[in-house]
């Protein structure tokens, strides 16, 4: 045999993936055979390794079952006072914002309340001017002009 | 335990979780169910902890909190995948955790002091029944280049290598758990296990 499977088709076959050329090699040589039962029994080893490690006594694992049922109820006792805990502080920063609240009145709170008759008469007083509100000033200067002049002393007299 | 045997136990007494997302979501599960699932599910769950972190008492641990987690999220069970992916997810994140923190420990020692040897890596055994001393010493070592080799693969491909060879996973199930395509998977199997490849044959050649 002059040539061996390269890298990729090795660990493709310890994988389980060789097409029929490769497996027909892998018939014929003994060294790419070895090559890869070398890999897959050192994998084997780490399985092995694997197992033992978590091959544990049922004992092992009720103790740990019993642990985690622990952990969990200790977890939902402590929760209401969670909750409770929680409320408090909710309620204690409430308080606290409304009394600050109470001292210090916004400016808003220090208006007057708006009569409904003056706000009633200066909607109708808007409604039947004939000028806009925003030329009042001007008429009123025309008003004030058109009195100084009737004011004034004719010089003909 | 296989999910098989998930399956045996939540067919008894128990309400099937799997099921549970049908029936109005995992919200409403009760102490007995929650331990029904814990007993059909901590083996593998505690072999796939094993194989990451390479430690026992570490993950025993990790196993009660990622049940814990598990109880803690079970609003966000939704039933697209089973319980089982969804609790070895909860593994896998758990296993980073866990290294991530064991990372920084390690730093924070090296400055306080030369590393312990108590850091080190556990002596390992092999269980075989009747071994020759000089087959023991082979498999040791071979264990021993494994070990290393996968301890130095990337995360995800580390991940790949644990739930292929650990918890005995199908390519399928596997890209369900890592959310990631079947194709990606199957590169990352490859690369993770040529790297074990090398590693065994720089063993052997050394």
């Amino acid at each position: 045999m002059s040539s061996h499977l390269p890298d990729e088709q090795l660990v493709a076959s310890a994988l389980g993936e060789s097409d029929r050329a490769t497996a027909l090699h892998l018939h014929e040589c003994s060294q790419c055979r070895e090559e890869i039962q070398s890999l897959r029994g050192a994998i084997g080893v780490w399985i092995k390794e694997i197992d033992r490690g978590s091959g544990a006594s049922e004992a092992f694992w009720r103790r740990q079952r019993e642990a985690i049922a622990a952990r969990l109820a200790r977890r939902t006792l402590q929760r209401p006072w969670k909750h409770v805990a929680w409320a408090t502080a909710t309620l204690t920063l409430v308080l606290l914002a409304a009394s600050v609240f109470h001292r210090h009145p916004s400016p808003a709170g220090n208006k007057a309340p708006v009569d409904d008759n003056a706000l009633l008469l200066s909607i109708h007083s808007s409604v039947t001017s004939d000028v806009p509100r925003a030329l009042e000033p001007a008429t009123l200067l025309v008003q004030e002009i058109a009195r100084a002049d009737e004011a004034r002393p004719t010089t003909s007299e | 335990m296989s999910m098989d045997g998930a399956r045996e136990v939540a067919d008894g007494a128990l309400r099937p979780f799997t099921d549970l997302a049908t029936v109005g979501g995992a919200e409403g599960i009760t102490a007995e169910e929650f331990d029904g699932i814990v007993l059909a599910s901590q083996r593998r769950v505690f072999r796939v902890l094993y194989s990451l972190v390479r430690d026992r008492d570490a993950a025993d641990t990790l196993t009660q909190e990622c049940f814990l987690r598990a109880y803690r999220r079970r609003h966000t069970f939704r039933g697209e995948a089973s319980v089982g992916t969804w609790l070895v997810r909860i593994a896998i994140n758990l296993a980073r955790d866990h290294s991530r923190n064991r990372r920084l420990a390690f730093w924070r020692k090296l400055f306080v002091r030369n590393l312990d040897e108590r850091t080190k890596p556990q002596p390992l055994e092999i269980a075989d029944p009747t071994p020759s001393p000089e087959r023991v010493l082979l498999a040791r070592e071979q264990l021993k280049s494994v070990w290393t080799a996968v301890e130095q693969l990337p995360p995800q491909q580390r991940t790949t290598f644990a739930l292929r060879f650990a918890a005995e996973m199908s390519l399928a199930e596997i890209a369900d758990v890592m959310d990631l395509e079947m194709g990606t998977v199957k590169a990352q199997l490859f690369r993770a296990v040529s790297a074990v490849r090398k590693g065994v044959q720089g063993q052997k050649e050394s």
